[in-house]
């Protein structure tokens, strides 16, 4: 019984990468990798907790510098992120590779606005007079919102190989499974961001 | 040419399609009035409400964002299991973790300590039970 279902899996080329688990090695290092990076954040927003007040008298502190209405249109542009990717995702499923390239190139330009958005807003801030080593609250700050800038960005270069794939024909419904590994990766750094907006900028200071 | 029962089956396929692309169009739409309802508590008049209601409202509107984008657009509701498994075991360690440290440097009210202690491990008692009673067993994986 057991040989019969080896010998079923080694001649299957889609069942290739599924483990004695019954689900697929790729699929599972990518949520391993995605519990450590929680790991990581919950350190870093702990660490933004403990040091927001941490300023000095002159200095100026999150109430004054953030722009809520400017960073919630980031949010929504990032939270529809996560949208185009599953649809990409779905149209790939079905073969529709035409779909899918509009629906990858739309979640790489959203994810590209987002980090726009969050190079303008460290623009102001330093501008304004806080800088990576000003106070603990501007080292907590950039630190914790840069590192989610930087998964941003390592998302939309991974978005934009899968796209250059794509147009090179090596991306088709028989490999569905590395586009949406690379969408779970997506709908975390959004997830992440719906902490951070929330736990960062909404509550109260 | 295509029969009869190819071109129902390729119609069939194609609702099927459209439904799935609409439930995540939907939850999008949800997601996004969260998002407007979380923006919509920084403006004046909202913001004078208690403190403890605001952080009460914003992080249950959080939570449920982040669990609709885990269950469905992480396809967590209809994938294997055990990768819910491992993500609710990640919560149920990072809750008492991250709360000792919250209540240790005064971030949460001085509740009573009998509540305290039935708020750090209420959740990960419940969540560590289900996770117990759902495990099936096997032989281990041997070939």
């Amino acid at each position: 019984m057991t040989e019969t279902a080896t010998t079923e899996t080694s001649n299957d080329h889609s069942e290739d990468h599924v483990s004695t688990l019954g689900v697929s090695n790729d699929k599972l290092g990518m949520w391993v990798f995605l519990g450590s990076d929680c790991l990581l954040f919950g350190g870093l927003i702990s660490t933004y907790m403990l040091y927001k007040d941490r300023i000095g008298p002159d200095d100026l502190g999150p109430e004054e510098m953030f722009d809520i209405p400017f960073t919630s249109v980031s949010s929504f542009v990032l939270l529809m992120s996560s949208l185009t990717v599953v649809l990409a995702i779905t149209a790939l499923r079905r073969n529709d590779i035409r779909r899918c390239r509009i629906w990858l190139l739309s979640t790489a330009i959203l994810g590209a606005i987002f980090v726009g958005g969050q190079v303008y807003e460290f623009t102001v801030f330093y501008r304004e007079g806080l800088g990576y080593t000003t106070n603990l609250f501007g080292t907590s700050f950039f630190t914790l919102t840069g590192f989610h800038g930087v998964h941003v960005s390592v998302g939309i270069i991974m978005l934009m190989s899968m796209y250059i794939q794509s147009m090179r024909g090596k991306l088709t419904s028989a490999n569905e499974e590395k586009l949406e590994i690379i969408g779970l990766y997506w709908h975390f750094v959004d997830v992440v961001w719906i902490v951070i907006f929330t736990i960062v900028y909404l509550f109260p200071q | 040419m295509a029969t009869t029962d190819q071109l129902t089956e390729s119609a069939e396929e194609n609702v099927s399609w459209v439904q799935e692309d609409w439930i995540y169009i939907k939850t999008a739409i949800v997601l996004a009035v969260f998002t407007a309802i979380e923006v919509f508590t920084y403006f004046e008049s909202v913001h004078q409400a208690p403190e403890w209601l605001l952080v009460l409202t914003l992080s249950f509107l959080m939570v449920i964002k982040f669990f609709l984008v885990a269950a469905i657009f992480m396809h967590l509701r209809d994938d294997n299991a055990i990768f819910t498994k491992m993500m609710v075991l990640g919560l149920c360690i990072a809750w008492p973790v991250y709360f000792v440290m919250a209540f240790a440097f005064g971030f949460l009210p001085d509740w009573n300590p009998i509540l305290k202690v039935m708020f750090l491990l209420v959740p990960p008692a419940i969540t560590g039970f289900w996770l117990g009673y759902s495990f099936k067993g096997g032989t281990g994986g041997h070939h």
